[in-house]
């Protein structure tokens, strides 16, 4: 019997239509000034093959999980105020929830980053494929696209997205790490990061006990984000890189070269690199994991003792 | 549960960051998709463990000369059977718990899991599953028939089994069909126009209501069979129990059709979970009432042990076999749902062994481990019955 059982069950996974998952995908080696016909064909072929229309359909009637994409390049030039079309698209694939797209949820993922992945001269392709659906192809590659660093795309409302390819962060020596903490620790509780940021689990000894990690971004994170030179830069001219979008452009401290240099003195550099190796070592956590309350597993315990007593009661 | 991380660490990752470095190894393992599998697993494994059981009594049964021996390894069946049963009706709400988690983790997993080059593989699970709801009840109708006063109850026999198999039949309908290109047009595209609807998510979950519905009423039919209430509220408990089965199907199949029209996100986080609240609440209520109403009941027959069909048995082995083969199935889906990732989205496999398996090849596979796996379950049973034997001569 257990022969038929298998043959039967067998014979039905051998009915069906059969895939496979391939291989990964290889990079798609796009050459600067490549001609828009071959550009839209390249891009044709990642929307075919990298998943999109898993989600979205190109033409017929069925209403998908995602919109329909027939007719998107002439859509996409009025589809977001003050945006042409190309910047609509490029925002759309680099930054999916940047805007709702009525009668759909946001579930699209960041075309750039994993599971797609795609390049930057990869999303300009896909790009110019979506805008060949009934509009006009104004997407090029040019040598600087090609290039293997991170690419920042400024649109028309001021948002910016940085596109770029994900590496293998640097290990930092956890000496480095522990020198930067107590270079932190060793300062004024005024001038200490955690005064106003929320760094990790760290919390103020008293100062600001209310307004800890409300007035400055919580740098949890920034690891994630900015490298150490970065934080260096930051922490030594404030005012040389963009303030965080919603916190006073003012608030952070100019002055923390001179406390280091009155308490470091030669060392202050050295020093410095310490503590900014100690913020970016905070890298952040993944979103938590559903909680499963304690009420439903001592509910599934009580129910398997009184299951078990019913049955021994029935057996005796 | 610790290998279960290890699995589900690889589909839904947490505790690193975006480059891979181990950021919180707690996380790591409390990741997504672990209590969902948890949960998923500890209930189906109850559900194996009892049907393993029942198809070993089975054999037991079969193999009995005596009615003593008979008596004893039906009974043993049926218990095995209750335990299996009992676990395989909350079943689909724990699969869908881990569906709609690994969707939350990743959209496009998700989808090409549910609708993409892995649907054809829940159309073979709707095959198995389906299998598994008529030989439960099979049995359960079956056994009503060793049992005196049940024959006031056989004749909702065929209406159960006509739900069941209407149930079975959306179940396993596809959304697309194989069809040449021929045949599309002269259908006027790649979906049936009607019988396509039943391909949608909404259905096969109103239907999967209505199969675990049934058979909770079959195994209320089996327990009040040789019983007759003595309360004196008895009529209005029967008809209470039937019309909060019966509203409660109504209500399903209303959240099932409007689901159709509904946006994704309104059906998967409301209707579908209603749908799931109505049945348990359903269950639980009617079981309550059931208890109640046959305290002290009046037995008007006795279960008359061992008086059982013969292909009772082979219903009980046919579930064992599908179990088995069931979980084998899931697993390969489980991890065929990564595709090229090792661990998804954050490690590639760029080994040569980076491409996964056909549907086909899978279920080939699974057979065989499964054969493999009965092969080694016979040889335990021979081990038991002859030191059996051994204690009895000696």
């Amino acid at each position: 019997m257990v022969v038929v059982v298998l043959g039967v069950y067998t014979f039905v996974g051998h009915l069906v239509p059969q895939f496979t998952g391939g291989y990964p995908p290889a990079e798609v080696k796009i050459q600067p000034g490549i001609n828009q016909a071959d550009l839209v064909k390249v891009g044709q072929d990642l929307v075919n093959n990298r998943g999109c229309l898993t989600c979205h359909t190109i033409g017929g009637t069925d209403k998908g999980r995602c919109p329909n994409l027939e007719t998107v390049g002439k859509e996409a030039a009025t589809r977001y105020k003050g945006y042409n079309a190309e910047q609509y698209l490029l925002r759309r694939l680099t930054d999916p929830d940047f805007s709702e797209v009525p009668g759909y949820p946001k579930i699209m993922p960041k075309v750039w980053q994993p599971p797609i992945a795609l390049s930057w001269p990869e999303v300009k392709a896909v790009t110019a494929y979506l805008e060949s659906l009934g509009g006009k192809v104004t997407v090029q590659v040019t040598a600087d696209d090609v290039q293997e660093k991170p690419h920042e795309i400024k649109f028309p409302d001021g948002a910016s997205v940085t596109v770029k390819k994900v590496e293998a962060a640097k290990e930092i020596d956890p000496a480095v790490i522990q020198e930067g903490h107590d270079v932190m620790m060793s300062l004024p509780d005024k001038e200490r990061c955690i005064a106003c940021h929320k760094v990790g689990t760290e919390m103020p000894a008293g100062w600001f006990p209310n307004g800890y990690g409300q007035y400055c971004p919580d740098l949890s994170t920034i690891g994630a984000m900015h490298d150490a030179d970065y934080v260096k830069q930051k922490v030594e001219n404030p005012q040389s890189l963009p303030t965080v979008t919603g916190y006073p452009k003012t608030m952070m401290p100019m002055d923390y070269k001179k406390v280091l240099n009155d308490k470091y003195g030669k060392q202050a550099d050295e020093k410095l690199v310490a503590l900014a190796s100690f913020i970016i070592s905070h890298r952040g956590q993944q979103k938590l994991p559903p909680e499963i309350s304690p009420w439903i597993i001592g509910g599934m315990f009580l129910l398997s003792i009184i299951v078990g007593f019913f049955l021994k009661r029935r057996r005796t | 549960m610790v290998a279960n991380s290890w699995a589900t660490f690889m589909m839904t990752p947490a505790g690193v960051d975006q480059n891979g470095n181990l950021t919180d190894i707690f996380l790591a393992v409390k990741n997504y998709a672990w209590m969902p599998i948890n949960i998923h697993r500890l209930i189906a494994n109850v559900a194996f463990g009892g049907a393993v059981a029942s198809a070993y009594a089975a054999y037991r049964f079969l193999g009995a000369t005596t009615k003593e021996d008979k008596a004893h390894y039906d009974w043993m069946g049926y218990t095995g059977n209750l335990v299996s049963i009992s676990a395989l009706i909350p079943l689909p709400f724990a699969g869908y718990f881990l569906g709609k988690e690994i969707y939350g983790f990743d959209q496009s997993m998700g989808v090409a899991m549910m609708g993409g080059i892995y649907s054809w593989l829940w159309i073979i699970q709707a095959v198995l599953i389906g299998g598994l709801f008529f030989a439960a009840n099979y049995y359960l109708w079956l056994g009503m028939g060793r049992i005196q006063g049940s024959e006031r109850y056989r004749g909702a026999v065929k209406f159960m089994l006509f739900i069941l198999a209407l149930s079975f039949a959306v179940w396993a309908t596809p959304h697309s069909l194989v069809a040449s290109l021929e045949e599309a047009r002269k259908l006027g595209g790649a979906f049936h126009p009607i019988l396509g609807r039943f391909g949608f998510m909404t259905y096969k979950v109103t239907v999967v209501n209505f199969m675990i519905l049934t058979t909770f009423f079959s195994f209320m039919l089996y327990r009040r069979s040789n019983k007759i209430e003595t309360v004196s509220w008895g009529l209005m408990g029967k008809l209470i129990q039937y019309a909060i089965l019966l509203i409660t199907s109504a209500g399903v199949l209303f959240l099932g059709i409007k689901g159709e029209h509904a946006q994704t996100q309104v059906r998967v986080e409301i209707f579908s979970p209603s749908q799931v609240g109505m049945v348990l609440l359903a269950m639980i209520t009617v079981t309550i009432i059931d208890v109640l109403m046959y305290r002290n009941a009046k037995i008007i027959g006795e279960i008359e042990w061992g008086k059982m069909a013969p292909r009772s048995q082979y219903a009980l082995v046919f579930l064992a076999i599908s179990f088995t083969w069931l979980m084998g199935l899931m697993g390969y889906i489980r991890s065929a749902i990564r595709q090229y990732w090792h661990v998804w989205g954050k490690m590639v496999d760029r080994s040569g062994y980076g491409y996964t398996p056909s549907i086909g090849f899978a279920t080939t596979t699974v057979s065989i481990v499964v054969f493999i796996f009965f092969c080694i379950v016979a040889l335990v049973f021979w081990m038991s019955i002859r030191s059996e034997q051994q204690a009895k001569s000696t």
